[in-house]
C-alpha cells in the first residue's frame, strides 16, 4: 500500500519541480519565530538547567554547584524497578488512551454509526471535568467499597473486593481513560480529512472494511496516531497525580513519586524534579527527530490535494448498531459513571456509598452554597479570558511554525523542539520559574493576568504543535504552489489557503488547550494575583481544605459551564465556515 | 488594569506624604504603637491607608468571611491572595528577594510562619489579645501568632469498626483485627516526627514499622479525600486526621468516631506582619482582628481557633503544639523516615 500511496499523483508532482520562492525566502520568518519562540521557552528552560545543578536554599534562591541531583534520580536499587514501573504505566496509558481515542474518532468521522454526531460533545464534557475530581469518582466507583466491587463480590460469592485499583493496572485505566479525549479530538482531525479516494480504490481491488481500515486509513493517520503516541507516553511519564491518588495507597512507585515529594518539602528542592525533566528533554527530542523521520516522505499522508474531495463514510450495513454500541460503551464508562458518581457525590451531605438509605438524605445545601459564596463569580471572567487567550496564542503560533516546519523551510526545524521542550517542564517548574522570571522584569506584569496567560501558552505549546503539525502534514503543496504561481505572497497564501484546510485541527487543538488550560492549577496559583483569580486554583483550593460534596457540585457545575462555553464556540466557528465539514 | 492600579496607589502615596509627612511609617514604628488610644491610632491610620493585602491558606469562604467582616468593621479594603503554604513560601520569599514589598500580612501553616521569620520577612508586634489565646500560641520572638490549629487525631467508621473494637492504645493497632483498614495521610511528617519527640524515636519508627508489616497501612493524599473515605468505609480508619472534619460530619449524622490516643500534636497555622508592610496600620489592625473577632468568625466556621475560651481544647486531651522551629533543622531527615515507614516498598 506504501507503493501504491508513493505512486499516487501527488507524490509524482511533488519532485523535480523548481522553487516557486527563493531558497531563503522564510528564512526571515523563521528566524523571527525561532527568536520569539526561544523567548519564551527558553528562560525556564535555563531555570530548569540551573535548579538541577544546585541545592535550594530556604529563601528559594540557589545554592552550593552540585551533579547530586542527576545522581540522585538513578541511585540504587530502586531505580531500575521505577524506571519500570513508569515505563509500563506511561506505555500502557498510552496505548489504552489512543485505542479509545481512536476508535471513537474512526466510528465518528468514517462510518455512518448512528449517535455519532453526539461523541464530539461528550468527549468535551469528559475533558471539562477538573482531573482531580475525575479521578476521584473513579476511584470511588472502582474502590473497595465501591459499586462495582460490590456488584462483583455479590456476583461471584466473595467477601473480600475483587478488583483492586490501587494498581498498576488501575493507574493505566485512570489516566488512559481521562487522556482518551486528547486522542480522540486529534485523530478525528487527521481522519476528518483523509481522501476518500484511497480508499475506494482499496475498495474497488475487493479489500474489506477491516483491511482498508488498517492498510488504509491508519497508515495514513500514522503521523497523527505517533504525535499522539509521543505526547500522551511523556505525559503519563512525568504525571503526579494518578501516581499519587491511585498508584500510592496500592504501594505502587513510579519515578515520579520520590520526585513530587521533593518539590513540597520545606525548603522546596527543584533540583531533581529539574534533572529529570532534562533527561526527559532529551527523550523527547530524540522521540521527535524519529517522528520528523516518519514524517519525511510527508506526501504519502498528504489527502487534502488540488483535487475536490469529500471524506466519505463507510457503510457499516447491520454492523453499524455494533459500533454504536461501541460508542455507547465508551460514552458509559468514560463519562457516565463517573459524572453520575460526581452529581451523586455533590448531593449527599457526605459521601457514604450508594444506598437506598441514603436517597433520603439527597441535599442541595452544597450547591447552595457555592452558588453563594465567591469561588465562581469572582473568577469566571478572568477564567474564560485566560483559557481563550491561551488557546488562541498557542493555535495561532503553532499553525505558523507547523506549517513552516512541515514545509522544511530551512532552519524550521528548530522550531519544532523549540514548541515541544515545554512537554518536559513540570508545571510547578514552569511556575516557579515564571514566577522568578516577572517578578525581575521591568515591566510591571506581576500578579497580572497575562502573566499566567504567557505562562500557559508556553505550557500548552507542544500540544498546539502536535495538532497543528498533523493537520498540515496532510495538505499537499500543489494547493499552495497554484496560489503562488498566481502571484499569492506566503503570507496569503498562509491564512487563506492554509489556514481554511486546516481548520478542523486547530479547532480541535484550540479547543483541548482552552479546556485544559483553564483547569490547571499550578500555574495561576503562582502568578495570579488578587484581582487575576481563575476558578481552577479555588478548586483546587477546595480539594485540599473542603468538603468532597462542595468540591463535586462546583466540579459539576464547572463542567456544565464549560460544556456549554465549548459548544457554543463550535456553532460559532460552523457558522463562519471555518470547520471544513 | 495594573497601570491604573498603579498610578492611583502614587495619587494617593502623594496625598499621604503632602497631607502628613510625618506619619509616613514602617510596620516597626507601628508595632510599638502603645497605650490606651493605641486602637484608635491603628484605626485612623489603616483608614488612611485604605487598603491590607494580606496572604493567607485559610478557605477562599472562611477568608471571605473573615476580611468581609474585617471590612465592614473599619472600612478597610482587604484584598486578599491565598495558596496553600508551600505556595505562600515561594511566592512571598520570590517577592521578597526581588525587592517587591507587597503584602502586609502574612497566615499559613507553622512551617511557613517559621521560615518567614528565619528569613526575616517578619516584624516583632506587641500586643494585648495574645492573652486570650492558648499558651502555646505566642512565642518570645512575637513575630508570629497562632491564629488556628489542626488538631490530629485517630478518625474511624463505626460501621466498619464498632466502637467496641475501636483502639485502645498505639500498639492496639498492631492487632490483627485492623488488617487492611488503616491509612495515613501523605503529609503527617510533623506528627511523625512530634509522636517520636515524645514517644522515642526507636520506638514510635518500630512501632509504626511493625504496623505497616503486620496490617499494612495505606497512604492517602490529601485531607478532604480522606475524611470523605473514612465516612464511606473505604478508609475504615486512619491513624491521622483534622479533627474539625470528623467532627463536622459527626454533627451530620455520618457514622465517624475520633479517638484522642495521647500523644495529641496540633500543626499551628499563624499571622504575622511584614516588616515592608506598605499598609502597616492596617496589618496590624488586621492582625489583632484575626486574633480577636476573627478567633469567633473562625470557630463558627468549624476551624480551631487557638483561643480555647471559644472553643475548648478537647476534653481529657493534653494538646502539644508542633514544634516547628526545632522540627525545620530535622524535616529532612523526618520526610524520609515517613516514607521509608509508610511509603516506599521494602
Amino acid at each position: 500500500m506504501t507503493d501504491q500511496a508513493a505512486a499516487s499523483p501527488a507524490r509524482a508532482t511533488d519532485k523535480g519541480r523548481g522553487r516557486l520562492f527563493p531558497r531563503l525566502a522564510f528564512f526571515g520568518p523563521v528566524a523571527a519565530l525561532a527568536a520569539f519562540l526561544a523567548l519564551l521557552v527558553i528562560p525556564p528552560l535555563i531555570f530548569l538547567v540551573i535548579a538541577s545543578v544546585h541545592e535550594t536554599n530556604y529563601d528559594g534562591s540557589f545554592g552550593e554547584f552540585t551533579f547530586d541531583k542527576y545522581l540522585e534520580l538513578i541511585d540504587g536499587t530502586r531505580f531500575l524497578r521505577h524506571l519500570t514501573t513508569s515505563s509500563l504505566y506511561a506505555l500502557g496509558s498510552a496505548f489504552l488512551a489512543l485505542t479509545i481515542g481512536g476508535i471513537q474518532a474512526w466510528i465518528v468521522e468514517r462510518t455512518n454509526t448512528p449517535l455519532r454526531q453526539y461523541v464530539l460533545a461528550i468527549s468535551i464534557v469528559g475533558l471539562g471535568v477538573p482531573s482531580v475530581l475525575y479521578t476521584i469518582s473513579l476511584l470511588l466507583i472502582l474502590g473497595k467499597t465501591g459499586p462495582v466491587n460490590q456488584m462483583l463480590m455479590a456476583l461471584l460469592g466473595q467477601s473480600e473486593p475483587v478488583l483492586n485499583v490501587y494498581s498498576l493496572g488501575g493507574m493505566i485505566l485512570v489516566e488512559g481513560i481521562e487522556y482518551s479525549p486528547l486522542c480522540f479530538l486529534l485523530l478525528s482531525a487527521v481522519f476528518r480529512n483523509n481522501d476518500p479516494a484511497l480508499e475506494e480504490a482499496a475498495m474497488m481491488s475487493g479489500a474489506d472494511v477491516g483491511q482498508i481500515l488498517r492498510k488504509v486509513t491508519l497508515r495514513l493517520a500514522l503521523p497523527g496516531i505517533f504525535a499522539l503516541l509521543i505526547l500522551t507516553f511523556i505525559r503519563a511519564f512525568e504525571s503526579f497525580e494518578t501516581p499519587a491518588l491511585v498508584g500510592r495507597p496500592g504501594r505502587v512507585d513510579v519515578l515520579t513519586t520520590d520526585i513530587y515529594g521533593t518539590m513540597q518539602r520545606t525548603p522546596p528542592d527543584y533540583g531533581e524534579a529539574g534533572a529529570f525533566s532534562i533527561v526527559l528533554l532529551f527523550i523527547v527530542a530524540a522521540l521527535l527527530i524519529a517522528y520528523s523521520y516518519t514524517a519525511r516522505n510527508a506526501s504519502k499522508y498528504q489527502t487534502i490535494s488540488g483535487k475536490g474531495f469529500r471524506p466519505r463514510t463507510v457503510d457499516l450495513g447491520k454492523y453499524k448498531y455494533v459500533t454504536a454500541g461501541i460508542l455507547v460503551s465508551i460514552f458509559m464508562v468514560s463519562i457516565v459513571l463517573p459524572m453520575s458518581m460526581l452529581v451523586w457525590v455533590s448531593f449527599q451531605p457526605y459521601y457514604e456509598g450508594i444506598s437506598a438509605a441514603a436517597i433520603k438524605l439527597v441535599t442541595t445545601k452544597h450547591y447552595l452554597t457555592v452558588l453563594n459564596g465567591q469561588t465562581f463569580r469572582e473568577a469566571i471572567l478572568n477564567t474564560l479570558v485566560l483559557g481563550a487567550m491561551t488557546a488562541l496564542l498557542v493555535v495561532g503560533l503553532t499553525a505558523l511554525c507547523a506549517w513552516l516546519v512541515v514545509r522544511r523551510r530551512p532552519g524550521a526545524w528548530i522550531l519544532d523542539q523549540l514548541c515541544s521542550a515545554p512537554l518536559v517542564f513540570p508545571a510547578i517548574v514552569m511556575a516557579v520559574a515564571m514566577l522568578e522570571i516577572v517578578l525581575n522584569l521591568p515591566v510591571p506584569l506581576y500578579g497580572t493576568l497575562v502573566s499566567v496567560i504567557i505562562a500557559s501558552a508556553i505550557h500548552y505549546l507542544p500540544y498546539g504543535m502536535r495538532y497543528s503539525y498533523a493537520g498540515i502534514l496532510q495538505i499537499n503543496r500543489e494547493l499552495e504552489e497554484a496560489a503562488a504561481v498566481s502571484g499569492a505572497q506566503p503570507r496569503t497564501i498562509f491564512i487563506r489557503i492554509v489556514v481554511p484546510l486546516v481548520a478542523p485541527a486547530l479547532t480541535a487543538g484550540a479547543l483541548f488547550v482552552f479546556l485544559v488550560s483553564v483547569k490547571a492549577v499550578s500555574i495561576p496559583i503562582l502568578l495570579s494575583g488578587p484581582n487575576s483569580r481563575v476558578v481552577a486554583v479555588a478548586l483546587f483550593d477546595m480539594w485540599q481544605n473542603g468538603l468532597l460534596g462542595e468540591l463535586s457540585a462546583v466540579g459539576v457545575l464547572w463542567t456544565g459551564f464549560m460544556t456549554v462555553v465549548s459548544l457554543c464556540f463550535f456553532v460559532f466557528v460552523r457558522r463562519f465556515g471555518l470547520a471544513v465539514r | 488594569m495594573r497601570a491604573i492600579r498603579a498610578r492611583a496607589g502614587a495619587c494617593a502615596l502623594a496625598w499621604i506624604l503632602l497631607a502628613s509627612p510625618l506619619e509616613a511609617q514602617t510596620a516597626a514604628d507601628v508595632a510599638t504603637l502603645s497605650g490606651p488610644d493605641r486602637m484608635q491610632k491603628l484605626i485612623d491610620g489603616a483608614k488612611r491607608e485604605g487598603a491590607v493585602n494580606i496572604y493567607s491558606s485559610a478557605t477562599q469562604e472562611d477568608m471571605s468571611a473573615i476580611s468581609g467582616a474585617f471590612q465592614k468593621k473599619y472600612g478597610v479594603k482587604a484584598v486578599l491572595w491565598r495558596g496553600g503554604t508551600e505556595d505562600m513560601m515561594r511566592r512571598a520569599l520570590a517577592e521578597a528577594r526581588a525587592g517587591r514589598f507587597e503584602v502586609d500580612t502574612l497566615e499559613t501553616g507553622g512551617m511557613g510562619m517559621e521560615v518567614f521569620h528565619r528569613e526575616g520577612l517578619l516584624q516583632p508586634i506587641t500586643s494585648d489579645v495574645t492573652k486570650e489565646l492558648a499558651p502555646q500560641a505566642s512565642f518570645p520572638h512575637r513575630e508570629w501568632v497562632a491564629t488556628r490549629m489542626n488538631i490530629f487525631a485517630i478518625g474511624y467508621n463505626t460501621r466498619v469498626i464498632p466502637k467496641q473494637d475501636a483502639p485502645r492504645s498505639w500498639d492496639d493497632l498492631l492487632d490483627p483485627r485492623f488488617r487492611g483498614k488503616l491509612a495515613v495521610e501523605d503529609s503527617s511528617v510533623d506528627w511523625l516526627a512530634s509522636m517520636a519527640a515524645d514517644m522515642g524515636e526507636e520506638r514510635t519508627v518500630k512501632l509504626f514499622r511493625d504496623m505497616v508489616a503486620r496490617n499494612g497501612v495505606s497512604v492517602r493524599k490529601g485531607h478532604t479525600l480522606l475524611a470523605n473515605l473514612i465516612a464511606s468505609g473505604e478508609v475504615p480508619l486512619s491513624i491521622t486526621v483534622y479533627d474539625n472534619r470528623i467532627e463536622q460530619m459527626k454533627r451530620d449524622g455520618v457514622p465517624v468516631e475520633l479517638i484522642y490516643m495521647p500523644p495529641v500534636y496540633a500543626q499551628p497555622v499563624g499571622i504575622g506582619v511584614a516588616k515592608r508592610a506598605p499598609h502597616p496600620h492596617a496589618a496590624v489592625l488586621f492582625y489583632e482582628f484575626m486574633l480577636s473577632d476573627g478567633q469567633q468568625l473562625y470557630f463558627e466556621r468549624s476551624v480551631n481557633p487557638t483561643n480555647t475560651k471559644i472553643k475548648p481544647l478537647p476534653a481529657g486531651a493534653d494538646v502539644k503544639f508542633v514544634n516547628f522551629p526545632e522540627l525545620m533543622d530535622r524535616s529532612e531527615k523526618w520526610k524520609k523516615l515517613f516514607h521509608e515507614i509508610f511509603v516506599s516498598r521494602k
